[in-house]
């Protein structure tokens, strides 16, 4: 079968596993969801990890830590394991877990972008990037804004509030520093006929899969609070959105291990198939 | 004339491509066949280098030009992507060798072998450095040529071309050792038009010297039909079309006005060694030796002080665009030959096509 195909049919594939969530009844999806979310993430892990050996030097190690970045993610979608840090450590010991999970999935995914950076050429973002940039970073801080803990809240407990806004502004400040990366992408995507259809589609559930919450919390209003108790893991779109993401960072690494045996049945097909 | 010599190499190329695929080709010459004996193609490169050195580089660069635009259309043909080799420089060697080899060997080796112009294979892959290595076994460039330094310019630009393609690089490609040389094979190595050793071995290996073609032998062991490699003396004639359309693409008015007199020169030195090997009258030795190279059908009249010549199936216009520009080292080459072989002065006139063959009369020189 013709590589592209097998691609659009794994991308369908990925689109029906992420509306199951959503669709089947509300107790099955949450359970759902808070398998496949893990279950997806530990299997892109498997896959980059595949996928950097294939490669030497800047290449691998970008692999190898987005392959790390997947793990770190997988143990912060394992909810279960959080309810019950919650439970036996209180919440400002589990916010500082969160913490620390968080800084090390983001130095992680920051380190596999710089040694992307390095792979590819075009090192100077255009005028249309930094257009981008500009609009994007007044929407930051209005996320930012939004997510502020008001003072009564700050009073009643001071920890827990600053903690939840330091994970917000580790979140705007991952999204401004890969933008960047992902414009100089495109603009090297633009530049150069040959830019690998999987690398993208790797990037692209990346960059989807970290940015798709504000996106939500933009499009429906509701604070990242609100978001985290009802509709994280609970059979609701933004956990079909969150699948989607992480099964297509899964299918463009497994197109990526695949994708020379793919052509070269393609040769041979050609090449077997009598033309009149 | 550049885009019509472009589109005959590319014919070249999309035949091959086109008998790899098994497709129902056309046969091009229902009498003589679709190969040509090596030393047609060999012999007229040669006296053409020897002639104006020069001429090499140019081969070089056309053929490697015409490779690199064939490849592109073969790998869309092929439903090969745009990124199979993407960041090649990147990958582990064993995978990239593998891989690489896996597709010369299906595609390149393939019309290599189909147009018998000689054995190709992957040899070394030296990721660190971005450069390959590849071997050409019977290599039909220089097969029964001994020379001090390497001459395969042609399969040289089109290896640096094909690589360049397949890699997204601009490569560059120069032998190390050649069979010419005494060299068990012709080994090339490929790499990066940028790197400074590619860049100096380069400009050695297409620097101007001058070639002994070692004539008369040569055309004796061709006479006697000794087989020169393992994948005989023949190769296809499309390989004979691709040979001459690179020699005029780039730099064509230096190696066009030159070639009716290397012709010439070439036919004059050919008569008396034919003329001695087929021991027969000049009307036959001429029959013959065409008919032996599988190169022309050649029938001769006389016409009071005229020669008239009817040249039937000849290699250089099968299939081949009707452009006289492109035949003046065959008209000159046999001007030298009847010249001599007659011992009369002849003078190349006029030439015609009447439907596939094609007419040319010589007149006594004034």
């Amino acid at each position: 079968m013709d590589r592209r195909r097998i691609l659009i049919i794994a991308i369908i594939g990925a689109a029906l596993l992420s509306v199951l969530s959503f669709i089947i009844p509300k107790n099955a999806g949450s359970v759902y969801s808070s398998v496949m979310q893990p279950l997806v993430l530990i299997l892109g892990f498997a896959l980059a990890f595949k996928v950097a050996l294939n490669y030497g030097r800047e290449l691998r190690k970008s692999f190898l830590f987005l392959s790390l970045f997947l793990f770190l993610y997988m143990i912060s979608n394992i909810l279960p394991l959080w309810q019950f840090l919650y439970s036996s450590l209180g919440n400002t010991t589990t916010l500082y877990l969160i913490q620390i999970l968080q800084i090390a999935c983001y130095a992680m995914v920051l380190t596999s972008c710089a040694y992307t950076l390095k792979v590819i050429e075009v090192k100077r973002i255009n005028r249309y990037g930094w257009i981008f940039i500009g609009l994007l970073v007044p929407l930051c801080i209005y996320i930012l804004i939004r997510n502020l803990p008001t003072m009564s809240a700050i009073s009643a407990d001071p920890t827990t509030q600053i903690l939840r806004l330091l994970i917000t502004i580790f979140d705007m400040a991952i999204i401004l520093m890969l933008v960047p990366v992902v414009l100089l992408y495109v603009q090297h995507l633009r530049a150069k006929a040959k830019e690998s259809i999987t690398f993208t589609l790797i990037m692209g559930g990346l960059i989807f899969s970290i940015i798709s919450t504000y996106i939500f919390e933009l499009a429906s209003g509701l604070s990242l609070d609100k978001i985290a108790t009802d509709y994280f893991q609970k059979g609701s779109v933004l956990d079909a959105i969150y699948i989607f993401g992480y099964c297509i960072i899964a299918v463009g690494l497994y197109g990526n291990i695949k994708y020379s045996e793919w052509g070269y049945q393609a040769i041979v097909k050609a090449l077997s198939s009598k033309e009149t | 004339m550049d885009t019509e010599l472009e589109k005959l190499t590319d014919e070249v190329w999309q035949s091959a491509l086109g008998r790899i695929m098994k497709k129902d080709m056309p046969v091009v010459r229902t009498s003589l066949g679709d190969d040509i004996d090596l030393y047609v193609p060999q012999m007229r490169t040669l006296m053409m280098v020897e002639a104006n050195p020069d001429i090499a580089s140019l081969i070089y660069s056309s053929s490697r030009v015409s490779a690199n635009r064939n490849v592109f259309v073969i790998m869309k043909r092929l439903g090969m992507p745009a990124d199979y080799f993407w960041k090649f420089e990147y990958w582990v060697k064993d995978r990239a060798f593998e891989t690489l080899r896996k597709v010369i060997n299906k595609v390149f080796t393939a019309i290599m072998n189909l147009n018998k112009e000689g054995n190709l294979d992957l040899l070394d892959v030296d990721i660190e450095h971005m450069r390959l290595t590849v071997s050409f076994k019977d290599c039909v460039e220089c097969a029964g040529v001994t020379a001090e330094k390497g001459l395969c310019y042609y399969h040289a630009g089109t290896f640096s071309g094909i690589m360049s393609a397949l890699l997204n690089k601009d490569m560059d490609a120069f032998e190390i050792t050649c069979h010419a040389k005494g060299d068990e094979a012709c080994t090339f190595l490929i790499g990066k038009k940028d790197d400074p050793e590619i860049i100096a071995k380069m400009s050695e290996y297409l620097a101007i010297a001058k070639i002994d073609t070692g004539f008369d032998e040569r055309l004796n062991t061709c006479l006697q039909g000794n087989s020169l490699r393992g994948m005989g003396n023949l190769v296809n004639v499309g390989y004979y079309h691709s040979m001459i359309a690179n020699s005029l693409i780039i730099g064509k008015a230096e190696a066009s006005s030159s070639s009716f007199d290397i012709g010439v020169d070439y036919g004059t030195k050919m008569a008396p060694v034919i003329a001695a090997f087929y021991n027969d009258n000049q009307i036959d030795v001429i029959k013959k030796y065409y008919r032996q190279l599988h190169h022309i059908d050649v029938k001769m009249i006389e016409v009071g002080e005229n020669v008239d010549i009817v040249l039937s199936e000849c290699a250089e216009t099968a299939t081949m665009f009707k452009n006289k520009e492109l035949l003046s080292f065959l008209f000159g080459e046999i001007q030298g030959l009847i010249s001599q072989l007659l011992n009369r002065k002849m003078a190349f006139q006029t030439s015609e096509f009447e439907n596939s063959d094609l007419k040319i009369r010589l007149s006594p020189r004034v």
